[in-house]
């Protein structure tokens, strides 16, 4: 076995133990929170036209600020994706037009 | 308009989960477990360079099931670990899913509790994305999310192995573009979820509150101000 080859690959220090287990509380945490924090919200009318307006935000959240760290490649590509998802409305093809745009834009050096 | 399926009986008929949903699921998710792949393996590559085992970092990827926290919190990681900015980190960049998780409450509240919450370990973002795209077009099962959850789970923990044994062999996957494809997805979905200048103020106020969190606050919470932000401004604007 490669225990010798790789030099404490299969140790584990009980500290870093804690943390990951800590992190992967506070994760789950997160997952189930929300769902359970519902149950104390009514359902239908305003909470049902927040919810619905959730995705749209939380995607908007996420790309905007990606778009600051992937620069001009990042922003070529996003154009080429929603192209691409306007003309097929296939979002393979749309996410493959993105990842292609950035490739080329980086192999250009942009 | 499909509304998600839910019919003023909806909420007492019992969600359908079933292994047909499951392998549904699972089979919406494989075009996008590349990306996890790839990021995984840069995360067992910066785990290792952090000074992680290969078991802890496997296991932090497998417990812990979360890339782009994972990823932050090695760049903060140090010897002996600061618990409480890790764990912190970990909640602010996670906080995403409180937004997700709510989104689920009249779907999976619909399921028995013993499901429904081991299910929702398997949230993440792009099996979250499907689920609903999926449920709009009328597949109600709950378990697809457990389906693409494992595909993005094996793809994450095998890769977080392999990227911790000799990641580094594999090249620049930026190369490729490979890391982009989430970023490509969401924007897809952006662009298929627009309808119109209704959406103007809640986008609007989305991008500007995340761009804003994302320059001038400290951790990662800009995800969920932004989507909070956004959502509720789409709320209001809905009433009027």
């Amino acid at each position: 076995m490669g225990a010798d080859t790789a030099t404490g690959a299969w140790g584990a220090e009980p500290v870093n133990l804690a943390v990951i287990l800590a992190m992967g509380l506070a994760t789950y945490a997160t997952r189930a929170g929300g769902f359970l924090m519902m149950r104390w919200l009514p359902q239908g009318g305003r909470v049902e036209a927040w919810l619905k307006a959730v995705p749209g935000a939380v995607l908007m959240s996420i790309v905007a600020p990606a778009l600051l760290t992937h620069g001009l490649p990042g922003g070529l590509a996003i154009l080429a994706t929603l192209l691409v998802m306007r003309a097929t409305r296939q979002d393979l093809l749309a996410v493959a037009a993105g990842v292609v745009t950035v490739a080329v834009a980086r192999q250009l050096g942009l | 308009m499909a509304d998600g399926g839910l019919s003023p009986s909806g909420a007492t008929t019992p969600a359908p989960f079933t292994l047909r949903g499951a392998l549904l699921g699972a089979r919406d998710a494989l075009p996008y477990a590349p990306s996890a792949f790839v990021i995984g393996i840069a995360f067992g590559l910066a785990a290792r360079s952090a000074g992680l085992s290969l078991v802890e970092a496997v296991l932090m990827s497998g417990i812990v099931f979360a890339g782009s926290a994972q990823l932050l919190v090695l760049s903060i990681w140090s010897t002996p670990p600061a618990v409480l900015a890790l764990v912190f980190a970990t909640l602010a960049i996670n906080s995403r899913f409180l937004l997700m998780g709510a989104t689920l409450r009249p779907w999976f509240s619909r399921l028995p509790r013993r499901v429904a919450y081991p299910l929702l370990y398997f949230l993440v973002d792009a099996g979250w994305l499907l689920a609903l795209r999926a449920r709009e077009q009328g597949r109600d099962d709950a378990a697809q999310l457990l389906g693409s959850g494992l595909v993005f789970w094996v793809g994450w923990v095998v890769a977080t192995a392999i990227g911790w044994s000799g990641g580094s062999a594999l090249g620049d996957p930026r190369r490729l573009g490979l890391d982009f494809i989430m970023v490509a997805f969401f924007a897809a979905i952006l662009g298929a979820t627009w309808k119109g200048a209704q959406d103007l103020w809640s986008w609007g106020t989305a991008a500007a509150v995340s761009l804003l969190g994302a320059g001038l606050l400290p951790g990662a919470w800009y995800v969920l101000l932004g989507g909070l932000a956004g959502s509720l401004v789409g709320a209001w604007r809905h009433g009027r």
